[in-house]
């Protein structure tokens, strides 16, 4: 099944703890403006170029994103899920066996940057995570409904319990080095994840594995901890793969630029800094339900080419040297319409962007940072902005709006949230400021002899900063003076803890819905946010400890009600990528579940 | 002439020292711990990881010992590792600087024959609507900013036209488009300084007297006043190259062709300290390199300097 971060724009990738999340959010931004981290647009959006979830950053210059539109979450809503456009596809492959004696071709995608390691225990890289997550297959995937679907695991069984978890794997599938996928290799996987020696950075996603135990050749059992349902979430991603113990034992610390897995696609070259190629794994069989196409891939090959420069993606676009890239936001409606080019405009999205309050110790107690401290202002703040405006007009319909903490494209997700959330109105906005004591003296308010002004954070991505201005300008409108300082995205994160800024434009994307925890369990702001509210804690951690969906849906609506009774954040949107495909000359493109891109279904007609 | 080149080169000791204290300083003035920034993508590490990191490198010395020993290994050709893909800095700097020195060469030569052949025709046809079509493209050519002009190029010559590809660096053809837009660049500043140092020249009195000789004029051009215009014009090559290594900067991003400037825009982007520090480091010894050439050129081409 395909890794449902797919959806995640390069720098947006799924990361771990909260600076990684952040950064990784932050990518998107970038990659509206210009590209890298990370980064990613312009320059500016150096990370930005992988389809995901749009943040922020720089990621550069990468990053995508998805939308939503479509609920995603809780039992009623997936069914919606399904069936929302988001299996749009931009070949007429719908259904139909296609005929391999007459397709096949490269898919060249154009990113600004290359992946850092193809080693998938060495990076959270998104960029990185776009290349390996076709060369390695998961144990379990998602369906279109968000339900887990089997890959190299035939079927899984949970413990009573709910402390361990039994994988049947598929007979019969070799590596691309064909030496056998079996429990061993699995063990072998988790091992080398959890061993400190390796160092991985996505060893924090599974803390709360135990041990894995080969039962027999085909029967592997993960022992947990404790009850942590996100688990099957967290394996179900690319990180954690299973790779080929073989060329491991190989390659040792050079596995990273020869990588070996079991997915539809072998690893052929990396010219550094300019092209990887993979090519068809010929042996392949397909088992996820999205996909038409049941057995190898149709392409020959899917090439990533490195082009830092967004003007020059679309150029390179135009003649055919690439044909797939992440749209960036204004080139849309040059696009659109035309016959040549197909947009893939995903309705789910596994990020979300807001606006936090800074909270600070104040002598044993946390607090948010005056004036925020007084709930009325930052209600305030939540009535002034007019996301949908900033959705429409600056970046172009590539973001859903939500009311709510939960990404559009995570189980848990729920329109309702709507009711809610924080309307515009500035009417009640500047009501809540009267009544708060801030008095209208001019343009500005004041408040024993003191102005309303407060610091205001982003990185400095095109897109992030235009979005902070108009902001700032929605605030100066209901009396409140924000003073914009943008930074680049690293020193952002890096810096938030300080409490220099009252509040900042922050964004965080993960596939699993423990997102919700992950982002209130750090330092700083939003981070600090499960001491300071103990029921908010409580539901999250309710949201972990169980492995009953019903009960996790019922506790991540609470925690998200939570949080905007208390006004911890301002939720906004939740961003999308929109994928540009020459579709004169490649097909079958299309979205498979949380608004990720599938390639099996691609072709080039020959 | 052996003692003005000793002392010349001995010259160039304080200049480097000078970079490599600001190439050091570069990273440490930076806010935020070095450490966060290896982690801005990953997890952040834990306590022993970080003391055990800081100890690798070196930054639990004093400062004028990490100072020292970065000027040790880089004068060994050590450079670091750079912290995105942990390869050594020397090595992604030796996979990119045949690219670079490649488009620089190409469009030093571009621009010397562009740029000098107008502004001689320019100043010997003074007045002329020769000398004034070449000073009007030079003035635009000084002005239009380099990444507006690779775009422009790109899309009258790759998308429209369809003649050369837009990015990338396989072939020969990859080359044309940066080479033609750092060309143009560079030429306009050329032709200008060209004109006004022929002009300078061809009002001195030996021309006069050359002329008075009876010699055919472009004789009297090409030999008598272009080899006296040669010292500021090339001086003004020297400078050149330092902008066009620049200039490489951007316009190797814009066409995405995988030079050291592509690789420093991504380092910056990246935050790859080591990286940046390499390449920055590098650019300046070049930039010194070629003064210290040009200042002996001028020995070769104008007598006087040898004994003043």
């Amino acid at each position: 099944m395909r890794n449902p971060l797919e959806a995640l724009s390069e720098l947006q990738s799924p990361i771990k703890r909260r600076t990684i999340l952040r950064f990784g959010v932050a990518g998107i931004g970038a990659a509206f403006a210009a590209p890298l981290i990370a980064a990613c647009g312009g320059d500016d959006d150096e990370e930005s170029t992988s389809p995901t979830a749009t943040t922020a950053s720089t990621e550069s210059g990468s990053t995508p994103e998805t939308d939503a539109t479509a609920p995603a979450g809780d039992s009623e809503a997936t069914e919606a899920t399904g069936e929302s456009e988001a299996t749009e596809s931009t070949g007429e492959s719908s259904g139909e066996e296609v005929d391999r004696s007459k397709v096949g071709g490269r898919l060249i995608w154009g990113r600004s940057g290359d992946s850092d390691t193809l080693d998938p225990h060495h990076t959270t890289a998104s960029i990185s995570w776009q290349v390996f997550s076709q060369i390695y297959d998961t144990l379990i995937g998602r369906n279109m409904n968000l339900e887990f679907e089997p890959v190299i695991a035939e079927s899984y069984e949970a413990a009573e319990d709910g402390l361990s978890y039994t994988f049947k794997l598929r007979e019969g599938i070799n590596f691309h080095d064909g030496t056998p996928v079996n429990a061993d290799a699995v063990k072998f996987t988790f091992d080398r994840v959890t061993d400190p020696a390796t160092a991985a950075p996505s060893a924090s996603w599974l803390e709360m594995l135990d041990s894995t135990e080969v039962i027999d050749e085909y029967t592997v059992t993960l022992h947990l901890k404790g009850v942590f349902s996100p688990l099957l979430g967290n394996i179900s991603i690319a990180y954690f793969g299973i790779i080929s113990p073989a060329a491991v034992e190989k390659y040792g610390d050079d596995f990273g630029i020869n990588p070996v897995g079991s997915g539809p696609f072998k690893f052929k070259e990396w010219v550094q800094g300019e092209t990887i190629t993979l090519t068809r794994n010929e042996d392949y069989v397909n088992v996820r339900s999205y996909n038409d196409n049941k057995g190898a891939p149709y392409l020959e090959e899917i090439v990533y080419r490195n082009i830092p420069e967004e003007q020059t993606q679309v150029a390179s676009f135009e003649t055919g040297e690439i044909n797939f890239f992440a749209m960036p936001a204004q080139q849309i409606e040059r696009f659109e319409g035309q016959s040549d080019y197909t947009l893939l405009k995903p309705d789910q999205s596994t990020s979300i962007s807001f606006i936090e309050f800074s909270i600070v110790d104040n002598g044993g107690t946390l607090e948010f940072m005056a004036p925020f401290d007084d709930l009325k202002v930052r209600q305030a703040v939540a009535h002034a902005v007019d996301a949908d405006t900033i959705i429409d007009r600056i970046l172009q319909g590539t973001a859903v709006r939500n009311y709510g903490l939960m990404p559009t494209g995570n189980w848990g997700y729920t329109p309702d949230i709507e009711e809610f959330g924080y309307h515009y109105d500035t009417d009640k906005a500047n009501a809540l400021l009267d009544e708060a004591g801030w008095v209208k003296n001019g343009d500005v308010r004041e408040k024993d002899g003191k102005k309303l002004e407060v610091v205001f954070w982003t990185w400095n991505a095109t897109t992030q900063e235009r979005i902070a201005q108009v902001i700032q300008g929605q605030l100066a409108e209901v009396g409140i003076t924000a003073k914009l300082e943008t930074m680049e995205v690293a020193t952002v994160l890096a810096r938030l803890a300080e409490n220099v800024s009252q509040m900042d434009l922050m964004g965080w994307g993960w596939s699993e819905s423990d997102l919700l925890f992950m982002m209130t369990d750090g330092e700083g702001q939003l981070g600090l946010y499960q001491q300071y509210s103990p029921e908010y804690k409580d539901a999250v951690v309710a949201g972990r400890s169980t492995s009953d969906m019903d009960e996790r849906a019922a506790a991540y609506l609470d925690a998200m009600k939570i949080a905007l009774a208390d006004c911890a954040a301002v939720p906004l949107w939740s961003a999308v990528s929109t994928w540009g495909v020459r579709s004169a000359d490649l097909k079958g493109v299309k979205f498979g579940p949380q608004g990720g891109v599938t390639y099996m279904d691609a072709y080039q007609e020959l | 002439m052996v003692k003005f080149l000793l002392v010349r080169l001995l010259g160039t000791i304080p200049v480097l020292i000078g970079v490599s204290v600001l190439v050091f300083a570069m990273v440490r003035l930076v806010p935020g711990d070095p450490i966060d920034m290896m982690f801005t993508n990953l997890a952040p590490p834990s306590p022993e990881q970080r003391e055990q990191i800081r100890k690798d490198m070196g930054l639990d010395k004093p400062i004028y010992l990490q100072y020292t020993s970065f000027v040790g290994n880089a004068l060994r050709g050590d450079l670091g590792k750079s912290y995105r893909t942990k390869r050594p800095v020397s090595e992604e700097i030796r996979n990119r600087l045949p690219n670079t020195i490649k488009l620089t060469i190409a469009s030093l030569a571009l621009s010397t024959l562009i740029g000098v052949v107008a502004g001689v025709m320019a100043a010997t046809f003074k007045n002329t609507w020769l000398d004034f079509l070449s000073m009007l493209v030079a003035i635009v050519g000084v002005s239009i900013p380099g990444f507006w002009l690779g775009l422009m190029i790109m899309m009258l010559f790759s998308v429209k036209l369809g003649w050369f590809p837009v990015a990338g660096a396989d072939t020969w053809k990859h080359l044309v488009l940066p080479t033609v837009t750092l060309g143009v660049l560079a030429s306009a500043i050329l032709a200008r300084m060209t004109r006004s140092a022929m002009l300078d020249v061809l009002n001195q009195d030996y021309v006069r007297t050359a002329r008075a000789k009876g010699l055919v004029e472009w004789i009297v051009v090409m030999r008598h006043a272009f080899r006296n215009a040669l010292v500021p014009i090339v001086t003004i090559l020297g400078l050149q190259i330092g902008g066009l290594l620049s200039g490489a900067f951007i316009i190797e991003a814009v066409f995405a062709y995988p030079g050291i400037g592509m690789l420093a825009v991504q380092a910056l982007a990246n935050r790859d300290f080591p990286l940046i520090q390499g390449i920055v480091l590098l650019v300046a010894v070049i930039y010194v390199v070629v003064n210290l050439v040009v200042d002996m050129l001028y020995s070769v081409l104008d007598p006087r300097v040898r004994h003043g």
